[in-house]
């Protein structure tokens, strides 16, 4: 007889102990989940920043952008290059 | 007692083993499909997009980037004061109230209203907080040099299924590499079926697209595609190209086209423009031609440059043909080297006919000339040449010269490069290295298409082609100190089966610099009004380009 009532015992031990690692378990998870969430939006926010900044750096660092804010700020193309591919004369350097 | 208590726990015990057979039918055997059915009734699939990859020059910026823009749609259902929301909406999407007023009376859940909508508008919109409209985010194209390289990079526009698709271009050949993989997600909706404007799950993970990275130089691009507009202004010409590579490896560092197509609103385009001619569209080469037949008599070793020409004290008759100079001067035993430099097409048929049909046509064939160089460009054309029994004694004294066939500028410039790169023929190429979703790098390595003429022969015609340019007629133009070897074209356009004498195709090719070469050259101008002549018209755009890129190489002139 003393049996089966140590089993019975085992098994409602097991059920509350289980039942009470699940509810702290999902205590946890539910707080932790919210801190998830908060900074899965905070990504999303900061991802869609970063994505709109690039596109204006893109745009204003272009060549074409470049050249033209040169052009309307009085910047013309050098006509005549120098290259200096030979040591200056001693004199010259003095 | 016992027979009875046996049956009982014998029936129990059976219709136990029943049930646990149903329960493991319905939760092992039909647990997916069951799944399924009840995920369709609180939600449906929807397709989630991956992000395109980007299109890179050479130095890491983006030609062809992605941006974030939204699809404004609305419920009807939801939309108490639709006149309001229709007068308001139409504001900020530039549609007209009556096309949002039907949209608005649509016996529907979901009315797309307007895709592509910016973002700063879409903000603006969703202040207003007005019921029954929603938001979903889109990726589209961003090109922050405009349409710098547009017939290059090609479009994105929509496939049957409305899903996003390259054509043309580098966005057309690469597409399945450029697409990546999409994936989907449940839309949730309430009891009533409406959607609720929110998405719950993705089943699967968006494969993002693979970005590539180009051999095109973008400041080389942007220089060609200046000197090109400006040229062609000049000039007063139909329009032009310029394709640019390196010979030492068929890397592409620029092509340029005009007129041309803005990519982000190429439907306002006639179609005709979004095909890159330097691809796709075949043209007599005329005297630029002159190089690679000259090229392959030396190497053949039926001439030598100081071999003079017995034929050119006249005009040339061929077949009830008779052939003249450009400028119908002419000069008894000219020397192979100033038939290059006079442009001289009677010396050019003594080669040619010294050459013979049959040598000529085998070196054209390993220049890849009537065959595709396989760039890898959507929309490649190639016209073979004619079988050899097709060949009159005419046809091949007219292709000594480069008139009488027809191939793509590419073809050109990719057998033309062969002589910069001491007779290696590489492939053509636009794209240096793909980058995976994953950060992987495939590098494309340089191909070697094969060896049409030796390293001495190449040797030699880089001379000869130098001096074309020191003493030609496209003389006056070059940029001093530089050895650049090159040489000029003007071919006549054939129209309805003869030559129009005032409209011709103006070109020049060529390297430099000439001893180690860094890019090879090709400059076309259509019909240009100005002059008829290369020399005068494609050869300054040439050297124009050649200057600048030679500054930006830092190469000093000797």
């Amino acid at each position: 007889m003393k049996k089966p009532f140590y089993i019975l015992s085992f098994l409602i031990v097991t059920i509350v102990i289980l039942s009470l690692v699940q509810i702290a378990l999902f205590n946890r998870i539910s707080t932790r989940g919210t801190l998830l969430s908060t900074l899965q939006t905070k990504i999303e926010v900061l991802e869609h920043e970063n994505y709109l900044l690039s596109e204006k750096l893109l745009i204003k660092s272009s060549l074409t952008s470049i050249a033209s804010n040169a052009a309307e700020l009085g910047f013309v193309n050098s006509k005549n290059e120098i290259s200096l591919n030979s040591p200056l004369p001693l004199s010259l350097r003095q | 007692m016992i027979w009875r208590y046996r049956f009982s726990l014998f029936f129990l015990i059976f219709f136990l083993l029943l049930v646990i057979l149903r329960l493991f039918y319905w939760q092992v055997v039909k647990a997916g499909e069951l799944s399924d059915l009840g995920r369709l009734q609180y939600g449906k699939y929807v397709n989630v997009m991956p992000k395109r990859g980007e299109i890179k020059a050479s130095d890491g910026f983006s030609l062809a980037a992605n941006k974030i823009n939204y699809l404004v749609f609305a419920n009807p259902k939801e939309i108490k004061d639709k006149e309001k929301n229709a007068l308001l909406l139409s504001s900020f999407l530039e549609l007209d109230t009556a096309s949002i007023s039907a949209a608005f009376e649509k016996d529907l859940f979901w009315v797309p209203l307007k895709g592509e909508v910016e973002d700063s508008v879409k903000s603006e919109i969703k202040r207003l907080n007005l019921d029954g409209i929603g938001f979903e985010q889109q990726f589209s194209r961003l090109y922050p040099e405009s349409s710098m390289a547009a017939s290059l990079l090609g479009f994105v526009g929509k496939d049957e299924n409305g899903e996003q698709k390259g054509y043309y271009g580098i966005e057309g050949f690469y597409n399945r590499q450029l697409k990546g993989r999409s994936s989907f997600a449940v839309q949730i909706h309430d009891a009533f079926g409406r959607p609720v404007l929110a998405r719950s799950s993705q089943d699967t993970s968006p494969v993002e697209g693979r970005d590539l990275i180009l051999n095109i130089d973008r400041s080389i691009q942007f220089i060609a595609e200046k000197a090109l507009k400006d040229g062609i202004e000049r000039y007063k010409a139909e329009g032009g190209m310029v394709g640019i590579i390196n010979p030492k490896t068929g890397g592409v560092l620029a092509m340029a086209t005009f007129p041309s197509f803005d990519p982000r609103d190429y439907s306002s385009y006639s179609s005709n423009l979004f095909k890159n001619p330097f691809i796709s569209s075949l043209y007599e080469p005329g005297s630029t031609f002159k190089s690679l037949i000259m090229s392959s008599a030396l190497d053949a070793g039926v001439v030598e440059p100081q071999t003079k020409c017995n034929i050119c004290s006249g005009p040339v008759s061929i077949g009830g043909y008779q052939i003249k100079t450009w400028n119908d001067k002419y000069s008894s035993n000219i020397t192979m080297i100033d038939v290059i430099k006079n442009s001289d097409n009677t010396g050019m048929v003594f080669a040619g006919k010294s050459l013979g049909l049959e040598k000529l046509l085998k070196y054209l064939d390993s220049f890849g000339i009537g065959s595709q160089t396989g760039i890898d460009l959507e929309g490649e054309i190639y016209q073979p040449l004619k079988p050899i029994a097709n060949w009159y004694a005419i046809d091949l004294a007219t292709a000594s010269f480069g008139q009488g066939i027809s191939i793509t500028p590419i073809e050109l410039l990719s057998a033309f490069s062969a002589i910069a790169n001491q007779g290696k023929r590489m492939e053509p190429h636009v794209v240096s290295k793909i980058k995976t979703s994953k950060n992987q790098t495939i590098q494309i390595e340089p191909k070697l298409l094969g060896k049409p003429i030796s390293e001495k022969t190449a040797k030699v015609m880089t001379e000869i082609l130098v001096n074309a340019v020191d003493k030609g007629e496209a003389k006056w133009a070059k940029p001093k100190g530089y050895r650049i070897a090159g040489k000029t074209g003007t071919a006549q356009i054939p129209i309805a089966g003869h030559y129009d004498a005032d409209k011709t195709i103006a070109s020049f090719i060529g390297f430099a610099p000439a001893d180690d070469p860094k890019f090879a050259m090709l400059v076309i101008v259509d019909r240009p009004q100005t002059s008829i002549y290369g020399s005068e018209t494609a050869a300054p755009i040439f050297f124009d380009i050649a200057q600048k890129i030679l500054s930006y190489y830092e190469i000093p002139p000797q």
